[in-house]
């Protein structure tokens, strides 16, 4: 695998801002907060997969493009500054690809990664349950053994875009719980959304979007070949898996378009604190390239990904109640732009901090990488 | 970091490693004896140029230094020596015995008296090197201290910062173009002690919280505790990233100065925002200890507190990279991915 180096990152770089460019004069997206989540548009995943900018760390013998890490980082980064849509591919691109590649079987690789990088297969993630957040380890979702396969019963909830998509990756528990080891007896299943027993409903949230689901299963059907990796081998996949949805650039640019839309409309008297925005956003971006070329070269810091996650949503939340500020002193307030991009991302926020890990719980992790024992 | 600069930085750290930080106040002022250390290890010429009787070394070797003065809280001139050293060179002139800082001062008008304010370690210093704006070029003046009426002055650490009035102004040495660099140069020094005080910071948060008990267990087992120890090592860690890209610019011809001077404007922001968060969660996890003068913390939080307002508040700063971008051909998230 050659990496680009730093010019050939420029020039990717570049291809991607002309492509989006181009996307946009053709009028086939509007750049909205949150886009990874609130985008979804598989004609347009389908698009970024021509251009081999889906799965490109996937090895080429599964349909990807053998990249390295900061590539990746690159177009995604790119992707999400100017807030394109591109939620049916992201689960997948991000983490159930490398999960199948790093855990899943020769037959899930051949069966599921392709189509990942082909930007025609979507995944949904099933982890949370209604009594299960934070402590994941608590799922109750049960999976009991049967003929040549396993019946799963039980409720998952928070799962983005079930009801669009074609895969659930659910974390189940094969074996009931042990308190003196809690992380054992969990499995992670590969459950096919058009399976008998499914049922998906919206749940809609504060921004009036209802891209998460509750997916009730009743009996639904696993057959062995869809347990990823092993049976009891859950909860190792789930913290691999983990890091991957921490490392991300969406943890710092869910707002970069309302605070790009806001200098470019605000006037002087907004300069300092739109200046100390622009300065702690290169922070983050810094922090973040800094974890994913650590990925890249397999030198991350563990608590890296956490401890970015946890800045750069702060970061997030701080950006809308400046943004607010400066435009609550105008006369007219803000153009009809910011004034939208303010809209979505006011309604949004309180997820930042809670997905993909709630900050609270991430710090924890932070310091327990901080006191380890060297 | 290059092998040269590791080397460097356990040289400092060797060197350093004695210094308590301690408060600077009630004119306490320059630590003599690591000042003379440093001396006589090169390390307060580096960018003065060999010819000159200098290292000649980069801005990024003086890096290493700065973090690591700002680190350990040795209250010794190192960035104003450098700053007024390299300025000195710059005009080919080499640099006069004992201790030389530095002043900015706007144009002079005649030949009447001047006040040279925000002088860092003035009092101390046996000469000044004064930084002129004049149209688009900087006057360099050059003085000996001793001519001058010193009104002693303190900036929130109690560091000498001082008032330096002259009779009239001093002769003209030489002249460097413009004026944002070496303005800019000034403030990147004061960002780089910002970040190397905000490491020590995190590093006392850490070690304190694991070592004190109470409830029977160490209080970092306590999930509020760990809130602000990780808000310490997350100021830590935005300050460091920040100021390794601005290293990274200033040794780096090929870029534009606006592009440099955004990254330090960029830098001394992000370092105020850190120095305060840092600066209040450590002494919360320190509680009463830490706010007295026997421990340390508190020499370290006033400094890195206090240098917000040197070299250009860092309200200045952050008010530069807002109105570069607002009216400025580049767009934030070009200037923060290096591309076009």
């Amino acid at each position: 695998m050659n990496a680009l180096d730093d010019s050939g990152l420029r020039t990717l770089r570049l291809e991607v801002r002309d492509f989006l460019a181009a996307e946009r004069a053709a009028g086939t997206f509007t750049p909205i907060c949150d886009s990874w989540l609130e985008g979804h548009d598989p004609a347009f995943s389908r698009r970024l997969a021509d251009r081999g900018w889906v799965g490109m760390t996937f090895p080429a013998r599964y349909g990807g493009h053998d990249r390295p890490a900061l590539e990746r980082f690159v177009v995604n980064e790119e992707l999400l500054a100017v807030g394109a849509p591109v939620a049916a591919h992201w689960i997948g691109d991000r983490q159930t690809g490398p999960l199948l590649l790093r855990f899943g079987t020769e037959a899930q690789r051949s069966a599921i990664v392709p189509g990942i990088a082909a930007g025609e297969l979507f995944v949904a993630i099933g982890m949370s349950e209604p009594d299960t957040g934070s402590d994941l380890a608590s799922v109750k979702t049960r999976a009991r053994r049967v003929d040549g396969g396993w019946l799963v019963n039980g409720t998952k909830v928070w799962t983005s875009h079930a009801h669009r998509s074609h895969l659930l990756v659910a974390l189940v528990r094969t074996a009931d719980l042990d308190r003196e080891q809690r992380h054992a007896g969990l499995t992670q299943l590969i459950v096919d959304l058009d399976a008998d027993g499914l049922t998906i409903s919206p749940i809609e949230v504060m921004t009036g979007e209802a891209h998460f689901t509750e997916v009730v299963l009743e009996d639904v059907f696993v057959p062995d070949e869809m347990v990823i990796g092993d049976v009891g081998d859950g909860w190792r996949q789930v913290t691999s898996e983990l890091a991957n949805e921490r490392s991300g650039p969406e943890r710092f640019l869910s707002t970069f378009p309302l605070l790009d839309a806001a200098i470019g409309s605000a006037d002087a008297a907004a300069d300092v604190r739109l200046g100390s925005l622009a300065a702690r956003t290169w922070a983050m971006h810094l922090l973040s390239e800094e974890v994913n070329r650590g990925i890249q070269d397999g030198t991350v810091d563990p608590a890296a990904p956490a401890l970015v996650k946890d800045l750069g949503t702060s970061l997030e939340h701080e950006t809308i109640e400046t943004i607010r500020g400066v435009f609550a002193e105008v006369e007219d307030g803000p153009g009809r732009v910011v004034a939208e991009l303010l809209r979505q991302a006011t309604l949004a926020s309180p997820a930042f901090t809670l997905r993909g890990g709630t900050n609270e719980i991430l710090r924890g992790i932070v310091v327990k990488s901080l006191t380890a024992p060297a | 970091m290059s092998e040269e600069q590791r080397g460097l930085e356990d040289l400092v750290d060797r060197m350093l490693a004695g210094v308590e930080p301690r408060p600077a106040r009630h004119g306490a002022g320059l630590d003599g004896a690591t000042w003379q250390s440093l001396q006589a290890a090169g390390l307060t010429t580096l960018l003065v140029p060999e010819a000159l009787g200098g290292s000649g070394a980069t801005f990024a070797d003086l890096a290493v230094v700065l973090r690591g003065v700002g680190y350990h809280g040795a209250v010794v001139p190192l960035a104003e020596a450098s700053l007024a050293g390299g300025v000195l060179g710059r005009c080919d002139l080499e640099t006069p015995a004992g201790i030389t800082t530095y002043a900015f001062t706007p144009p002079a008008r005649g030949r009447g008296p001047v006040v040279y304010s925000k002088v860092g370690y003035g009092r101390a210093a046996d000469h000044v090197v004064v930084l002129e704006a004049d149209g688009d070029r900087t006057l360099v003046r050059l003085a000996a201290v001793s001519d001058a009426e010193v009104e002693a002055g303190e900036n929130l650490a109690g560091e000498p910062v001082d008032r330096l009035a002259f009779a009239a102004p001093p002769d003209v040495v030489g002249a460097l173009d413009g004026h944002s660099e070496v303005w800019g140069q000034a403030a990147a020094c004061r960002a780089l002690l910002q970040a190397g005080a905000l490491e020590r910071i995190h590093e006392l948060t850490l070690a304190y919280a694991n070592e004190r008990e109470q409830f029977g267990r160490p209080i970092v087992r306590f999930q509020a505790v760990q809130q602000m120890v990780v808000a310490t090592y997350g100021a830590t860690s935005s300050a460091r990233a920040v100021t390794d890209a601005m290293v990274d610019a200033l040794v780096d011809d090929r870029l534009p100065a606006a592009r440099r001077l955004a990254l330090i404007a960029a830098a001394r922001s992000v370092c105020a925002w850190s120095a305060a968060t840092a600066a209040r969660s450590a002494h919360q996890v320190h509680g009463a200890m830490g706010f007295t003068t026997e421990h340390p913390l508190h020499a370290v939080t006033t400094r890195v507190l206090a240098w917000r307002d040197q070299d250009g508040t860092d309200a200045a700063w952050s008010r530069h990279l807002g109105s570069e971008l607002r009216r400025g051909e580049r767009p934030l998230w070009e200037l923060i991915t290096r591309a076009p």
